[in-house]
């Protein structure tokens, strides 16, 4: 079975193609929205989702959290016993695993495929460790497709119309994309796309955090600087993600924090919050004036601004779209769920689906490709280090381009080709994918050596070298490191993580039941506590006596008062 | 001719109906599968693309390119009216830098009327580098707090037009705009832009201002590496003879060539005499001078590239021979200067605009009418000079300008190629051929005054030429879709771009290469189209 992939920084989601429809897959506990949240504790013992998430709080050096924003680099998580060292991918493939999971829960079949999302603006890496990430899951990769195309294909396939071009504003928690993408005659095109690979919801967080410690005053500062850095950022980030969310629905919300069991408390207006945001809401403005001005749109041209993303709920975001295009969004698709349903879609129709026979993408390259070249000035200066362009962003894909280069030295015994991508005209500031090198013939400087770069759908890029001359052809398909490495070695990562315990799925509810409830015990302090901490032992005990019905009934009432005091929660 | 591109590869006959185009396109698109036939693929992509264009221009009937259409574009020209650039208070037609608000959206701020803020920055409508006094500057820094507010109110692609716009006079007026520069690039966020393959040239230019500066606080720290060499070139009066006296040659020599390269304004803090004394004197010239004309000048060069090899001709222009003859005393009647402006720009100019413009070119001409030739005679050299002078002009244009140039240019040698052969459209370095833009036919007499009325008004007729070769590479995709347009093999792509091959060949390579760079400005180097 091929399924589609939403792997979100904060939350991810699965779907499913079935009966001419795109289906959203819930999870253990019911919700089709899975944070993308892992712990893991010192004896292997291994949460994903919303346990791990309130986890959190209460076991911050076992937890991770937005690890997306890691993805592609050699970041390592150290989690649980002293040899848990995890790379991003490791943790991505642990909430694959999850959603797949649930899937097969809930459809009798573990799925072997996927289409999973990535940010348009992704670059070659982070996409290859992406791609990694669903291996380890033990799936089959068959695409990654650009998060705002999987949510224009959720929007536009929505009546089968033609759509005049839209622009897809999708602010994730840790990402942000423009595309703009119009549809005709069952051809999904999209016309050009840019992006911040470091920008958002968490963003807004921290520019919280920044402006709601100071105000809570010189004993929550000394408290907060006498506890371990990694709890300290922790709390601030539930405390600042709770505030966000209250932000939402008023003028002005509480940031609390308990530390050793003394609450502290600031209030946050919009007003101040908006000002703290301003240099963010200016870095939201670029990338849609590059998308728009490389497919030559204006905004006046557009038919609809479709937001897609957690981060979109903010109403600082929203009054920004609205002000940068003169009229408010369009708010008919679900910001969370868009991106999973049009993964599913592109599985649908890569497995042929019923009702996508006449669908067709394209999509762009979102990013220049090209390599590092050196030139000779006019004072005889060798200048080292520039990036020549050969494909230029924004072009269709697929797309193959040829340019050719010279040598610059008598006898230069071969040529370096270094591959990089990025807007940058000095390669050191862009991202570097791959070298090759290719012998060229003694003589004069001025040897021809053709560069072919070839760019598919799936987002994977080959290099052709030719030498005229000698007829020398060599080929590079840009692999990563992390690619070279032997079969052996990545099939032992995939052993280790296949090593971790996770909770029998029928325990997954009682298993988040009581992080959460662990979560809340830390967040109060008092009577309240004591109440809690009671609580979960008692639960603790009803589920070691095994009795399923038993444990059912404890779990309804255990939730129940949970809610409601979950309302006066600082946390 | 429905054999023709695009028609022929999307199967259709040709039509101004954007509807049909894409249906033609989805059925062609549906039949291949992109990944296996990317050649195809990219192609009917193309096609599709060249077919909407030529449907918005309602100019499908005639299937791919015609003369007669050619000069469908001209009014792009007429959309620079210095008039609407400045306010009514300015005096009339003050020659400030004008803007091709044609190209990109580039837009003036609706509130407040940027007249008063020009008018500081050009006092009288006039370019000076004299600084601005304290009062000049905080009225200036008030109206820039306006235009900033303005801008952030608007929807975003004005927005991006009225930074463009401040840009642009930010860039124009240095260095009298100085102090102003920093709030600008703050206030927008240019210095995200610094250093991109796609930053726009005058915030490129004010970027490369502030790390001018960023880079003198470093050179005078001790520690820096040229420090010795930066103190050394600062010292008046020319270098000691005393081989163990003075800085590391190697420094000295390293610093300059940066600095000439990167930052040549801050030559002006050296001492010129200490400066000539450790180069060349033929090194010596101030690129600085140019780089103010020029406003954008300092585009980084880049060679390598593609077609391009050291024996390719560089776009270094030489003058045509002065024709030297007999001078007749004999003044010109105010009427006689006037057929002469006439012939040259059209009538919408008169002689004190060209003196205004064109200070260099108005001697010229009064040099002519001094020499008391016959009209007849006086206006082919006139000609030859204003060719000469138009010629320079791409190679020193502010980027919208340039496109317009480059726009004519295209019309021009499209013209030439229909009517006059394509051995006059490929003629190296002259755009007219044999044909002289600037008389015999109407048509390319109407073409080559509203060429040199847009070089005029832009200020560019009296530039020098620049002091450097330009050079440019060209990127893989405008190679590709050159040889697509032109049809042409890599191997005669090569020749033409080295300007070998038979004519027809560099003809439609010359066509091509401006049609392909014309329709993305954007996102070609402006060195590209300086010597395309």
């Amino acid at each position: 079975m091929l399924i589609g992939i939403d792997l979100g920084t904060t939350n991810s989601a699965v779907a499913i193609w079935r009966d001419g429809d795109a289906d959203l897959i819930e999870n253990a506990l019911s919700k089709v929205l899975t944070p993308s949240a892992v712990s893991v504790d010192k004896g292997g013992q291994s949460w994903v989702g919303q346990a791990a998430l309130d986890r959190l709080a209460t076991q911050p050096s076992e937890t991770a959290t937005s690890f997306k924003r890691y993805i592609g680099t050699e970041h390592i998580t150290a989690l649980g016993s002293k040899r848990g060292k995890w790379r991003a991918e490791d943790l991505s493939a642990m909430v694959l695993r999850a959603l797949v999971d649930d899937v097969e829960a809930a459809t009798g079949t573990r799925p072997t495929e996927a289409v999973i999302t990535v940010p348009a603006y992704f670059n070659d890496k982070q996409r290859k460790a992406t791609r990694r990430a669903g291996e380890l899951a033990g799936l089959e990769v068959r695409r990654l497709i650009n998060e705002p195309t999987a949510a224009a294909l959720a929007f536009g396939l929505q009546d089968r119309g033609d759509r005049e071009p839209f622009l897809v504003f999708d602010l994730g928690g840790g990402t942000f994309d423009v595309s703009i993408v119009e549809m005709f005659d069952g051809i999904v095109e999209v016309r050009a796309s840019a992006g911040d690979n470091r920008l958002g919801g968490d963003d807004f967080n921290s520019m919280l955090v920044k402006i709601a410690r100071p105000a809570l005053g010189d004993e929550a500062e000394s408290a907060l600087q006498h506890m371990a850095a990694d709890k300290r950022e922790a709390l601030l980030t539930l405390a600042a993600e709770k505030c966000r969310r209250a932000l939402t629905e008023s003028d002005a919300a509480k940031f609390s924090l308990t530390l050793n069991g003394q609450p502290f408390e600031t209030s946050v207006t919009t007003e101040a919050f908006e000002e703290a945001c301003a240099p963010l809401i200016a870095r939201l403005r670029e990338p849609v004036v590059r998308a728009m001005r490389d497919c030559g749109i204006q905004s006046d041209e557009l038919s609809d601004i479709v937001l897609v993303g957690g981060a979109t709920r903010m109403p600082v975001v929203r009054k920004a779209i609205t002000r940068m295009f003169g009229r408010f969004p369009n708010a008919n698709v679900h910001p969370d769920h868009a991106v999973a349903l049009g993964a599913a879609i592109q599985a649908g129709l890569l497995a042929s689906g019923e009702g996508l026979e006449e669908i067709r993408i394209s999509d762009v390259a979102p990013f220049t490709m090209g390599i590092n070249v050196a030139e000779r000035d006019r004072t005889g200066r060798i200048h080292d280090g520039l990036f020549s362009p050969i494909i230029q962003r924004n072009t269709p894909v697929p797309v193959s381009r040829e340019q050719s280069f010279s040598t610059m030295h008598e006898n230069q015994p071969s040529v370096k080709l270094e591959v990089y991508q990025g807007e940058a005209r000095l390669v050191r500031d862009n991202v570097l994918l791959g070298e090759l090198d290719i012998p060229v013939p003694k003589g004069p400087a001025g040897k021809e050596v053709r560069v072919r770069f070839t760019y598919d759908s799936s987002g994977l890029l080959e290099v052709d070298a030719h030498v005229p001359e000698t007829d020398l052809r060599k080929n590079l398909v840009i692999a990563d490191e992390e690619d070279r490495k032997d079969k052996a070695s990545f099939e032992k990562r995939r052993k280790e993580l296949e090593k971790l315990k996770v909770h029998p799925r029928d325990e997954a509810e009682n298993v988040a039941l009581v992080a959460r409830a662990e979560r809340m015990y830390e967040s109060f302090s008092g009577p309240m506590r004591d109440q809690i901490g009671q609580m979960i032992l008692q639960f603790e005990s009803v589920i070691e006596a095994q009795e399923p019905r038993a444990i059912a009934e404890a779990r309804d009432q255990f939730a129940a008062v949970l809610d409601e005091i979950d309302g006066h929660s600082p946390l | 001719m429905t054999a023709r591109f695009p028609w022929g590869a999307l199967g259709i006959e040709p039509t101004n109906d954007r509807k049909a185009i894409r249906s033609a396109y989805a059925a062609k698109l549906k039949a291949i599968n992109p990944d296996e036939d990317v050649a195809g693929f990219t192609r009917l992509r193309q096609a599709r693309e060249e077919a909407l264009w030529l449907a918005k221009e309602g100019r499908a009937e005639e299937g791919g390119f015609e003369a007669e259409d050619f000069f469908g574009d001209a009014q792009i020209l007429g959309a620079v009216d210095l008039n609407e650039v400045t306010s009514s208070d300015a005096g009339p037609a003050a020659p400030v830098p004008p803007l091709d608000d044609t190209d990109a959206g580039v837009r003036e701020p609706h509130d407040p009327k940027p007249g008063r803020f020009l008018e500081i920055l050009f006092p009288g409508g006039e370019f000076t580098e004299d600084p601005l006094t304290a009062e000049e500057y905080e009225e200036a820094a008030g109206l820039m707090q306006a235009i900033f507010a303005d801008a952030q109110g608007a929807v975003i692609d004005k927005q991006g037009g009225i930074e463009d716009w401040l840009a642009h006079y930010l860039a124009s007026g240095w260095p009298r705009t100085g102090p102003l520069v920093e709030d600008a690039v703050a206030a927008f966020g240019w210095d995200r832009d610094a250093g991109r393959i796609d930053e726009y040239a005058p915030v490129a230019f004010l970027n490369a201002r502030l790390h001018a500066l960023t880079f003198l606080k470093e050179l005078e720290q001790p520690d820096h590496e040229w420090h010795h060499a930066y103190v050394e070139l600062r010292k008046p009066g020319p270098r000691s003879k005393l081989p163990w006296q003075g800085a590391n040659i190697k420094h000295v020599t390293d610093l300059l060539v940066y600095m000439r390269e990167n930052y040549p304004e801050l030559e002006a803090y050296l001492d010129g005499e200490r400066v000539a004394s450790y180069v060349e004197p033929d090194e010596v010239g101030s690129p600085w001078k140019w780089a103010l004309l020029v406003v954008i000048g300092l585009v980084f060069l880049f060679r390598i590239g593609a077609a391009i090899s050291d024996s390719s001709p560089q776009a270094t222009y030489s003058a045509p021979p002065i024709v030297t003859s007999q001078a007749i005393p004999a003044g010109w009647s105010e009427a006689q200067q006037q057929e002469v402006i006439d012939v040259l720009f059209g009538p919408a100019v008169d002689l004190s605009t060209v003196q205004i413009q064109a200070p260099a070119f108005a001697e010229e001409l009064m040099r002519l009418e001094d020499m008391g030739l016959s009209a007849d005679n006086a206006l082919s050299l006139a000609r030859s000079d204003l060719r000469r002078r138009v010629l320079q002009a791409a190679a020193n244009a502010e980027f919208g300008d340039l496109v317009s140039i480059k726009q004519h240019e295209l019309n021009l040698i499209r013209w030439l190629r229909d009517n006059e052969g394509v051995e006059a459209c490929a003629a190296p370095g002259i755009w007219y051929g044999g044909q002289d833009a600037f008389e015999g036919d109407a048509e390319l007499t109407v073409e080559g005054r509203d060429l040199a009325r847009q070089v005029l008004m832009a200020r560019l007729l009296q530039d020098d030429p620049p002091d450097f070769p330009l050079r440019a590479s060209i990127p893989g995709n405008v190679v590709q879709e050159v040889m697509d347009r032109a049809g042409l093999s890599q191997a005669q792509f090569d020749q033409a771009a080295q300007n070998q091959g038979d004519a027809a060949t560099r003809c439609a390579y010359r066509v091509a290469l401006l049609e392909t760079i014309l329709r993305r400005p954007g996102t070609v180097s402006a060195d590209l189209l300086r010597i395309g």
